[in-house]
């Protein structure tokens, strides 16, 4: 509920910015390395073309956190760091209620926006000190905090863990 | 304290626990239901590693040969990108935990094993494989294919898993839908039973909240309705005058309000008895009944009162009253015994005479009170005159209380002659009223009311308390005459009045021998049983008693025997015309003979002449009274009279002296 709200609140929040401030997609600093998420659709905020790409400098940026959990593809508890979805989502200024997850091997899967609000979701880029590679589901993996959070043990969620992940779109 | 009724539990326990079942039935279903949606979900959604993976096989495959036989369309990076998929995806095959088969193992899993070694010397040969390079790449090219062949089958075989498991969903669907049918059915019929027991409990609230009413309208009817005649009573009567008044009120229309009362039907009462009364008011209220229309109001306002209302002009309630009056005039048969009553209405008319309910109640009062005043069986309209004389007569009833209260009242005294020797013989005693401000008030005014008051027995009383203290004077001072009081018949409606007169006789310690009570025909006629008791114990004590005004009254003569009476006062209209009327003559002489013939005395009332007196004398009459030997005097005047009536016999009184002292 309190994400909701949040939600809400920021959607009130970007109106009212909305008409004080004339609708302008804000440019935002160019990336320099090499891309490793491309965003696409309804962004406020691009850096490149009507695009958000994320760089390692961006994830550099936007700090990463850690998350120890179990997964429901290996044994044991994994720790992965990565950034928190929804502090890229809010750096592009992302519009969007659902998101379609975009896989290396063109898997995609549609993820309620409401998810990265309710849980603190990661986009983990490394996984027990070591950055993902494409043969340990990298670059870039979407991690939920599963452990901590009963239902989020689901087939549904698990689906929601997408690796390899590319590509991120509005929906 | 009420015990639990377990028939009524039980009645409910059992749809309660059908709809608990039926619910348990729901929460079953719907858990076996979650299961399939999240197990066809898993056939649906399940990752299809390893149909992917013989994709991404072939991907690779012709990423490798484009990147060595045809340079620059597929780079290096892109090649690596592809092995990195395939080696990937078999490596989470092989872990296992994302290919959850829903039995046993994922069929290709020693195939996936070795594949993946094979995998790590591939990547051994791809690390430094450059463009051109067949050789190498044929040797990549035959071990891809051989796994590829392989792992066709093993997808084939994957795909006959899903067909199967489809299978075992659509059964374990069907199962689930089947299960929906029953707890459908289960629920439906919990619910009716609930509404039914719902309607059940809903229709015994009713019955009893119509009981309920039932009982409150019978009260409520009880309370606004006359059990015997099943006419409204007063309650209901007030209530109607008023929303009839108000409705006249609105439509500027007038309200009539008749009452009335039956002339004498305490005598049918008391000559035949409650249960003839009461049958007699029953058929006087159907007669009332047909006398009246629709929209009128009829009612009992107690014992033999009625009222009506009626919502019409004046001349239509003369035409009703005219109608009750003939109505209840016709005899009534009862028990074979023929009763003749009648009744006296008023009328007062809204809104010429009252406005008000109770004022119009006070009108109509009046104008019945006029009506039985004035000879009954007959109705009057309330007149302003009529107020008039009540409020005369309230403010002289104000007076005359205070005068009793203040002793303002006087004792006169006129005296009874014997007509032979001019002896006087006694006096009469008569009350006298003069006010310090309005003089002489004639006892023709006050009496009636006195009578109206309720005063009468409280003067009677203090009338002949007076009589007896003067009589033991004279008596002390010689003149031993008689003492005559008028008893009322409102006095001797009393129950107590015997033991009242002796007391007052021992009080002023009064010779009883000398005392005569005058009663009127009429009064003697009433109360029979307890009037001949009052009457026999004074008279055994020695009071006598005489008729007075007799010949006006009742013509029934036994009372005469009945009673134990000593004289007959013969009233003055005999007396008046006697010297010039050969029947006035007769009917005394008539009299006077019946009297000596039952050993009674005669007095005669009224002889204002000489002649008259020698005409009585000549009929053998022995006493008189009348202004011809005196007017009514004071005690004082009295004495004096006595004093010189005495001497004139005597010529001297030892006694008038110490009188005069006193007096």
């Amino acid at each position: 509920m309190s994400s909701w709200r949040k939600y809400t609140f920021g959607v009130l929040v970007g109106l009212a910015i909305a008409v004080v401030v004339p609708a302008q997609a804000k440019e935002l600093p160019a990336p320099t390395g090499k891309a490793i998420i491309t965003f696409s659709g309804v962004l406020e905020n691009t850096n490149q073309g009507n695009l958000g790409v994320v760089d390692w400098d961006l994830v550099q940026q936007l700090g990463m956190h850690e998350l120890n959990t179990t997964t429901a593809f290996d044994k044991g508890i994994q720790k992965f760091r990565g950034v928190l979805a929804r502090d890229v989502f809010e750096y592009f200024g992302l519009k969007a209620t659902t998101i379609r997850a975009i896989a290396l091997d063109d898997y995609a899967i549609d993820i309620p926006v409401e998810d990265f609000y309710k849980y603190d979701v990661l986009i983990a880029f490394e996984l027990n000190g070591k950055r993902l590679r494409v043969r340990d589901k990298g670059p870039a993996w979407i991690v939920y905090p599963r452990d901590a959070h009963q239902e989020l043990q689901d087939k549904m969620f698990d689906d929601r863990w997408v690796w390899q992940l590319i590509r991120v779109e509005t929906k | 304290m009420k015990s639990i009724n377990w028939k009524r539990v039980a009645l409910y326990a059992l749809p309660l626990g059908l709809l608990a079942y039926a619910s348990y039935g729901v929460w079953e279903n719907l858990g076996s239901l979650r299961n399939r949606v999240d197990s066809s979900y898993a056939l649906t959604t399940r990752n299809d590693e390893g149909f992917r993976l013989e994709m991404e096989l072939g991907t690779f495959q012709s990423d490798l040969i484009q990147y060595v036989m045809d340079e620059g369309t597929v780079s290096f990076d892109d090649v690596m990108l592809s092995f990195d998929l395939v080696w990937s995806r078999t490596q989470v095959l092989n872990d296992g935990s994302i290919y959850t088969a829903p039995r046993g193992q994922f069929e290709g899993g020693a195939l996936l094993l070795d594949l993946q070694k094979e995998l790590h010397s591939l990547d051994a040969l791809l690390i430094d494989l450059k463009p051109g390079e067949i050789k190498k790449m044929n040797t990549i090219i035959r071990s891809v294919s051989s796994y590829r062949d392989r792992m066709v089958s093993v997808v084939n075989k994957m795909i006959q898993q899903r067909v199967d498991e489809s299978n075992e969903l659509r059964l374990a669907l069907q199962h689930v839908v089947e299960g929906l049918d029953r707890m459908h059915t289960e629920f439906g019929l919990g619910v009716f039973l609930f509404v039914l027991l719902l309607t059940i409990e809903t229709v015994k609230a009713r019955r009893a909240e119509s009981k309920l009413k039932h009982r409150e309208k019978r009260v409520r009817y009880l309370a606004e309705h006359d059990t015997l005649t099943g006419l409204g009573n007063r309650a209901y009567f007030n209530k109607s005058l008023g929303r009839m008044i108000d409705e006249a009120a609105q439509d500027e229309e007038s309200v009539q309000l008749l009452m009335m009362d039956l002339d004498g039907f305490k005598d049918v009462n008391d000559s035949f008895g409650h249960p003839v009364g009461d049958e007699l008011l029953k058929i006087v209220a159907t007669r009332l009944n047909r006398c009246i229309r629709d929209g009128d109001e009829l009612a009992r306002l107690g014992g033999d009162e009625f009222g009506i209302i009626i919502g019409s002009p004046a001349s239509a309630a003369q035409m009703m009253s005219k109608r009750i009056v003939e109505s209840l005039a016709k005899p009534f048969s009862i028990d074979n015994k023929e009763i003749r009553i009648s009744t006296s209405i008023g009328v007062a008319s809204y809104p010429e005479n009252a406005k008000t309910p109770a004022a119009l109640m006070r009108d109509s009062d009046m104008a019945l009170y006029d009506a039985k005043a004035s000879g009954r069986n007959s109705y009057r309209f309330y007149k302003q005159s009529m107020k008039d004389a009540l409020d005369k007569r309230k403010g002289l009833e104000v007076l005359l209380r205070e005068a009793l209260d203040k002793n303002q009242l006087e004792v006169h005294y006129q005296p009874q002659i014997c007509l032979k020797t001019g002896q006087v013989l006694g006096v009469e005693a008569l009350a006298r009223w003069t006010h310090p401000e309005r003089g002489f008030i004639p006892p023709s005014d006050f009496i009636p009311v006195a009578e109206h008051a309720g005063l009468i027995p409280q003067l009677g009383e203090w009338v002949f308390r007076q009589s007896c203290i003067d009589v033991v004077e004279w008596h002390n001072a010689g003149h031993h005459i008689r003492m005559s009081v008028n008893l009322s018949p409102l006095q001797l409606a009393t129950a107590n009045l015997a033991d009242e007169i002796l007391a007052i006789l021992q009080e002023t310690s009064a010779r009883s021998e000398f005392i005569t009570l005058e009663l009127t025909e009429t009064s003697m006629m009433k109360n029979t049983r307890q009037t001949k008791d009052t009457l026999t114990r004074l008279n055994k004590a020695g009071i006598r008693f005489a008729v007075d005004d007799f010949g006006t009254g009742y013509s029934n003569l036994g009372y005469l025997l009945h009673y134990p009476v000593s004289y007959l006062k013969i009233d003055r209209s005999f007396i008046m015309n006697i010297e010039d009327s050969n029947e006035e003559q007769v009917m005394t002489r008539g009299i006077i003979n019946l009297a000596h013939g039952l050993g009674l005395s005669v007095v005669a009332e009224g002889i204002e002449t000489l002649e008259q007196s020698e005409i009585l004398q000549e009929m053998q009459c022995q006493e008189g009274q009348g202004y011809f030997y005196g007017k009514p005097m004071s005690k004082l005047k009295i004495l004096l009279y006595l004093e010189k009536m005495k001497s004139n016999v005597t010529l001297l009184s030892t006694g008038s002296r110490d009188v005069m002292k006193s007096a």
